[in-house]
């Protein structure tokens, strides 16, 4: 498969489940965008040479995008029987309406900072970026908001592939890191969701 | 170590012969161990500052990952003094109240990492480390937030995460967007002399980009408006000590990233840079200026007026070298502000029960020590003199006219006149009101008055006497940032 073709899969991929409402599609999406990512990143030839860059890169894109984070998030809504729908976009025509004409204006943006190499690229980093904001300003669901924030994650990712310049190992595995931390927090504030109309309860002594 | 003061804490019983819970608790090795930390941290910095030749040359540490200049060494010492307060703090209150014992192992653990990748972050010299330090302080902190565990602190901690998650991952993207712009110019790379060395070159849409980016991520960090939500309910549901780290000492730790990025990047040659800081300052402080007149807690309104000061050091930012020295002061003062105000509420909160504005008054009467505490806290608060945060105000008052922003200038003013009336109008009953419960003073130790009082004479002295290794150092950083030395 080409670049091209791995970005409008993953293009595709950022689309359908947002009209979907279904958590496991929505963390079964975000597991096709990194399991993408990792391929668009063997297309560069990242993982040509084994280097510490190289495996900290296949252990971000391949392990913690394309299979831990999903799977932290699955195993904790199965656990509490969550219902099967989720909607990651409230399911009206004027929001899907908005969320096409963001995608455009991506589109646009894609065409004007880049050179033909590079224009779908950015297009494609561009629409991921601006529907994971979109997710999370039209939703005030924790799911939903996590998945807008990995989202956002995936994007900024995606914008960072085509770099030929390697971090230093330190600070790369410093990211991961800070990466691996964040999917388990994100797995224990949807474990320890507090039940709703509980935000008035009384207190007690503080520190 | 205990002295019979005034004050509103029950006394340590030194009598009976077997260790009372209130002994055992302020015993607990996780806490002696976060105050021995407190003081280590402080001590270090401290001996630098007072070892150091004005003008020194910058000294790389591990391998050149981090550094060691006026900036870092001026927020290391900054917020390892707060960090040794809110510890001696959480010790006095722990020892005051041995049902806050429970969970206070995790509390301490968690206030440690935050404040070893605090220390870290600023001392760091790799900006994308420095990113990755500071997200650590704020996954040390979400624990510290929800402590309590109570539903209104886990949604706060939630929205904490949330947003300080997505302004760090904008951040993120700008300093990408910045390697974009370095790779089409040669080879990028984010230590701070990479950054300068890339800075020379003639900046490009990336690099606007990136760094119009890097300023919104961080400003989010900071508590700038648009995305500054998440501030007041966090400060207002967080305990006090964990509000004080927020407030004090997070905050200056994101601030410092964007000092670097403000002393590698020239703002004469990015104006529109300048215009971002000095407009998200003015509509923060428009922002906080409306919801402090609607406050009906005085944690909400300390953390309005928290939001009004980072309007204000973003709009110093935005001004360059113009207010530079009076951004570095104004910087300081209102750290050591916000310490003093957030752990005297947190004493006024155990004491009352209360957060309500009208449900405290007569402080002066019924908690002396907290009362004058509350008392000067405002009154620097407000900017009057002798305190730094006067002196530093009127520096970027003087910034505004000399650029010729007269329009920001009027702003400024009207919105911290209303600060002032709606701070004024909240805060002096509450001091000076009719007390409503029957007088009570008990002994309290000394120890737990010092850390305030320490902070007291500090922010005093600021406005008063800067001792010369400390003038020396502020000259420093206002250099760094382009200010006249």
């Amino acid at each position: 498969m080409s670049e091209s073709d791995l970005l409008v899969g993953f293009l595709v991929v950022v689309l359908i489940p947002l009209l979907a409402a279904s958590w496991r599609l929505s963390l079964l999406g975000l597991a096709i965008q990194g399991t993408l990512l990792t391929l668009m990143a063997n297309a560069h030839g990242r993982f040509e040479s084994w280097t510490p860059s190289s495996i900290l890169q296949l252990v971000d894109l391949a392990f913690l995008r394309a299979f831990l984070g999903p799977l932290l998030l699955y195993r904790v809504l199965k656990a509490q029987k969550a219902p099967a729908r989720s909607d990651v976009l409230p399911p009206n025509l004027l929001v899907w309406t908005l969320a096409g004409a963001l995608v455009l204006v991506a589109f646009r943006f894609g065409r004007l900072a880049g050179t033909t190499d590079t224009s779908l690229h950015l297009s494609v980093f561009a629409s991921a970026l601006v529907l994971g904001l979109f997710v999370l300003a039209s939703q005030d669901s924790r799911l939903s908001q996590m998945i807008g924030f990995l989202r956002i994650e995936n994007a900024i990712a995606l914008f960072e592939l085509p770099s030929h310049h390697p971090l230093p190992p330190a600070v790369h595995g410093a990211i991961l890191a800070v990466f691996l931390l964040t999917l388990f927090a994100l797995r224990s504030f949807l474990s320890h969701r507090p039940a709703p109309g509980a935000l008035e309860s009384s207190e007690g002594p503080r520190l | 170590m205990s002295a019979p003061l005034p004050a509103q804490a029950a006394p340590l019983d030194t009598s009976s012969p077997a260790p009372s819970p209130r002994g055992r608790a302020s015993r607990s090795p996780a806490l002696l161990l976060l105050l021995a930390l407190g003081v280590l941290d402080t001590a270090v910095p401290l001996v630098l500052v007072s070892q150091r030749a004005p003008g020194s040359a910058p000294l790389s540490l591990l391998s050149g990952y981090f550094v060691l200049d006026a900036t870092s060494l001026l927020f290391v010492l900054l917020i390892n003094v707060i960090f040794l307060s809110v510890a001696t703090y959480i010790w006095s209150r722990v020892r005051a109240d041995p049902l806050l014992a429970k969970g206070i192992g995790r509390y301490a653990l968690f206030s440690s990492a935050f404040i070893a990748a605090s220390n870290l972050a600023v001392l760091s010299n790799h900006l994308l480390l420095m990113w990755a330090l500071l997200e650590v302080t704020t996954l040390a902190a979400v624990p510290l937030i929800w402590h309590h565990g109570s539903p209104r602190a886990h949604q706060a901690a939630w929205r904490y995460f949330l947003f300080s998650g997505i302004g760090l991952a904008l951040a993120l993207l700008g300093f990408a967007c910045l390697g974009h712009s370095m790779a089409a110019s040669g080879e990028p790379g984010f230590f701070l002399g990479e950054l300068a060395e890339a800075a020379r070159q003639p900046a490009d849409l990336w690099r606007r980009i990136g760094l119009a980016l890097a300023f919104l991520g961080l400003g989010t960090k900071l508590g700038l408006a648009p995305m500054y939500s998440w501030l007041p309910e966090t400060y207002d549901c967080a305990p006090g000590s964990t509000t004080a780290l927020l407030a004090a000492v997070q905050f200056n730790v994101a601030l410092v990233p964007v000092l670097r990025l403000l002393q590698v990047f020239d703002l004469a040659k990015h104006p529109a840079v300048s215009a971002e800081l000095i407009g998200l300052g003015l509509l923060t402080m428009a922002v906080s200026a409306l919801h402090m007149i609607a406050a009906r807690s005085y944690k909400r309104l300390l953390a309005y007026a928290s939001l009004n000061h980072a309007g204000v050091i973003a709009i110093g930012l935005g001004l360059g070298p113009e207010a530079a020295f009076g951004v570095v002061l104004y910087v300081v003062s209102n750290a050591f502000i916000k310490a003093l105000l957030f752990l005297t509420a947190g004493k006024i909160r155990s004491y009352y029960q209360t957060e309500k504005l009208d449900e405290v008054s007569g402080l002066i009467r019924d908690l002396p020590y907290s009362g004058i505490f509350f008392m000067v806290g405002t009154f620097a608060l407000l900017g009057l003199p002798p305190f730094g945060s006067f002196l530093g105000e009127l520096l970027i008052l003087s910034g505004l006219l000399t650029r010729g922003y007269s329009g920001v200038f009027v702003g400024f003013c009207a919105t911290l006149t209303v600060t002032f009336v709606a701070t004024g109008r909240a805060m002096f009953p509450m001091i000076w009101g009719e007390t409503k419960r029957p007088i009570h003073w008990e002994a309290q130790p000394l120890l737990s008055v010092l850390p305030k009082a320490v902070i007291l004479v500090a922010l005093v002295a600021m406005g008063l006497y800067l001792p010369a290794p400390l003038k020396a150092l502020f000259q420093e950083v206002a250099a760094d940032l382009g200010g006249m030395p």
